[in-house]
């Protein structure tokens, strides 16, 4: 019994030892992730991504073939259609749909900035120049060529495929950084860096797959998919989703709304006017169905808001709902939709 | 029977498995020489019972934003919603004229599926894209099917890379993943890529300005805003972090009304923001000429004399705290002096409350009225104080 007893702790005292193992191998293959936040994600800023550029290991602008031979043996590997720097360029663009900002479209940033004098003198097709889009202030870049509240700046800092006879690495490393137009403050910055290895640090299972198991390591895919999760890492301080504030103070809340109409229908002579109830000290407003969308409401008393509608000679709806939202510092909505009775303006 | 239906599944599966190894089928039916348009709408999703509602969106997301980073200038699915009526979008001549849209993208998802089993996982996300012209041509078609595999069996050459793939594979990011290469693989292998340099012209749908912005006051109580500028466009009246639609009254003419309480709490100027469907905009500072809010709170002076009760605002504080600054006091008095003051009276502190006089502010003297009464300062602006307990306990 003795016996059993023991072969059993000495069975989980080596599975304890290999998980622990296991676990500090792959926390050792964990890649660095530093950022700031220093503005409200949930605030919706009107943001350009400029060009993202390659840099080397001295900070210049680097123009690398990525490709290397073997992305011309199909089965292996297949070359990357856009410069890495455009291609983790379209990964943040990407990524930005699940952050608060609002992002131009990167085809009217292209288009402006080439129009506006910041492409390279005498090339053609015509090409943006980096080191001028670089070189220009945010706040000439906001108000003179384009419309928006920061710039979001990129650098590629490591796109590498290294292969040592055992074993391939992928490395990715980036810095992003948001600029405000208003005052030149750095509101975001995120630096990445991670590798993904194939061969003898993932466990080959045998001789053949020793030898080819790295030459597979090499493959497009594995350093497109590593820099789809390096650049995922990298933007997701600012993922509204994300705010460590959630989770010390309790969200916004809606006691009781309601509207002065009791029909249902107002005339177009007379206002609506909407209150609601809820925890002080946050923004209000309130939309009717998609038409109207976003009026303010004033915070008379701590937790009490008031808003009105006054109709204009053409609006017109019928039978949509009102709904009140309220707001916090950190982006929190609360909606509530105000009971059965839908507004029509007749 | 059902040894024979494993069987099946089973041949099916490694089927499937095996034939995606193979690229999409492209098929283009532009003329030679020519491109596909650069602004163009993608169809409201089509949702089809066999897949998530959400896992569509997602999907029809990430192909706006491959198709955005692809040089395409979508337009904004505000005017989808609006004007289309089905997920076809019959109306899509007319959106085409109004809004300058040369094409139109339709995604069909034919399947989604995601087969999990311990040893390995094998997900598979197939479907179509479809380009038309703003006449309902069609200029290319894809058709991919987008496939992922990993875990032990898949990765059977590296073991611990073979359990991290297959721990990966557990969450919704698996998902997120192949539904990112799906729409990047349909986008670039579309036939050609549009252009947007200046070699070729811009395209008009982009072009914003505002030309005039002009704000008042619609009632006593109500701003009226409103900018004029390019027609068919997005304008709202943004404070802080709000923002309010603008209505087109007529084209290229956008207002709004607000409460004037409302939209002088929010700010002291508000921005006018005009935006394309194609999501360019332009921006323009409005102050707001409001007075300021006569807000006597306390402040009031009330006096009884030969029955009748006299009402008043003066610079000192009235009541306990009588030394308190008077700083701003000559605006309050300035904002409070024109207008005309409001009583309520209740039978009970907690209301309801009723209106009962109406007095001009210049110390017209009001009847000598008792029980629960509140007193409304109504000032220049026409916007009223917030209720003012005047009853015989609090004077």
């Amino acid at each position: 019994m003795r016996n059993q007893i023991l072969r059993s702790a000495s069975i989980n005292s080596s599975a304890r030892s290999i998980a622990v193992g296991v676990a500090l191998f792959l926390a050792g293959c964990s890649g660095t992730f530093k950022s700031s936040v220093n503005f409200n994600p949930s605030q919706p800023l009107r943001i350009a991504v400029l060009p993202f550029v390659q840099v080397d290991k001295n900070g210049e602008f680097a123009q690398v073939d990525e490709n290397l031979l073997i992305d011309n043996v199909g089965l292996v590997s297949s070359k990357l259609k856009e410069t890495p720097a455009k291609f983790v360029q379209n990964l943040v663009q990407s990524e930005l749909s699940k952050a608060a900002l609002d992002v131009l479209t990167p085809a009217v940033v292209e288009a402006e900035l080439l129009h506006r004098g910041f492409d390279m003198e005498g090339v053609q097709p015509v090409q943006i120049d980096f080191k001028k889009v670089f070189a220009a202030p945010p706040a000439t870049l906001c108000k003179e060529v384009l419309t928006c509240d920061a710039v979001m700046y990129g650098r590629v800092t490591k796109w590498d495929r290294s292969y040592y006879g055992i074993q391939a690495t992928a490395t990715v490393a980036l810095d992003i950084k948001l600029v405000s137009a208003k005052d030149g403050k750095i509101l975001f910055e995120s630096s990445a860096d991670d590798s993904e290895g194939r061969g003898l640090s993932k466990g080959p299972t045998g001789y053949s797959s020793l030898v080819l198991e790295p030459l597979k390591g090499l493959d497009n895919e594995i350093i497109t998919n590593l820099a789809r999760d390096v650049v995922q890492k990298a933007v997701k301080p600012i993922f509204i989703k994300n705010r460590p504030e959630f989770l010390t103070s309790p969200p916004p809340a809606i006691i009781a709304a309601a509207h002065n109409s009791q029909s249902g229908t107002i005339s177009k002579k007379e206002k609506l006017t909407v209150v609601a109830l809820g925890s002080p000290g946050h923004t209000a407003s309130f939309s009717i169905g998609s038409a109207i969308q976003g009026l303010p409401m004033v915070e008379r008393v701590p937790g009490h808001y008031l808003g009105e509608y006054y109709p204009l000679a053409t609006d017109t709806f019928e039978a949509q709902k009102v709904s009140v939202s309220l707001r916090d510092q950190f982006g929190r909505v609360t909606v509530q939709k105000l009971g059965k009775v839908a507004i029509s303006l007749k | 029977m059902t040894s024979a239906r494993i069987h099946l599944s089973a041949l099916s599966l490694l089927a499937a498995i095996f034939t995606t190894g193979c690229g999409p089928t492209i098929k283009s039916f532009l003329q030679p020489g020519s491109a596909l348009p650069a602004s163009i709408a993608v169809l409201p999703a089509d949702y089809s019972p066999d897949i998530p509602r959400e896992r569509i969106d997602y999907l029809r997301s990430a192909l706006i934003s491959e198709l955005r980073n692809n040089d395409f200038i979508v337009v904004d699915d505000r005017v989808l919603n609006a004007a289309c009526s089905s997920p076809a979008c019959p109306e899509m001549k007319a959106l085409a004229e109004k809004y300058l849209i040369d094409g139109f993208v339709n995604l069909k998802l034919e399947s989604l599926s995601r087969n999990n089993f311990i040893a390995g996982y094998y997900n598979a996300l197939s479907g179509e894209l479809d380009f038309t012209d703003r006449t309902g041509q069609q200029l290319a078609t894809v058709k991919h099917t987008e496939s992922e595999r990993g875990g032990l069996l898949f990765e059977s050459g590296q073991f611990i890379q073979g359990i991290i793939s297959q721990v990966k594979n557990g969450g919704d990011s698996a998902f997120d993943n192949l539904g990112n290469k799906f729409a990047r693989k349909l986008v670039t292998s579309l036939p050609s890529a549009p252009s947007t340099r200046p070699t070729k012209p811009a395209p008009e749908g982009t072009e914003l300005a505002i030309v005039s912005s002009k704000v008042d006051w619609q009632s006593p109580s109500a701003l009226k805003l409103c900018v004029t500028g390019t027609p068919y466009s997005f304008a709202y009246a943004v404070a802080g972090e709000d923002r309010s639609t603008l209505r087109e009254v007529t084209p290229g003419h956008y207002c709004g009304a607000f409460g004037g309480l409302s939209m002088v709490a929010s700010s002291p100027t508000v921005t006018v923001e005009l935006r394309t469907a194609f999501g360019n905009a332009v921006r323009k500072d409005v102050s707001l000429p409001v007075e300021p809010l006569c807000s006597p709170e306390n402040r009031v002076e009330i006096s009884d004399a030969a029955g009748k009760t006299f009402l008043g605002v003066k610079c000192a504080t009235v009541g306990k705290d009588s030394s308190s600054s008077s700083a701003g006091c000559t605006e309050i008095l300035k904002s409070c002096s024109t207008q005309k003051l409001v009583v309520f009276q209740a039978t009970s502190p907690a209301g309801p409350y009723k209106r009962i006089r109406e007095v001009t502010m210049s110390r017209s003297p009001i009847p000598k009225v008792s029980g629960n009464v509140q007193v409304v300062f109504v000032g220049a602006a026409g916007l009223p104080s917030l209720p003012i307990d005047i009853s015989e306990e609090k004077k």
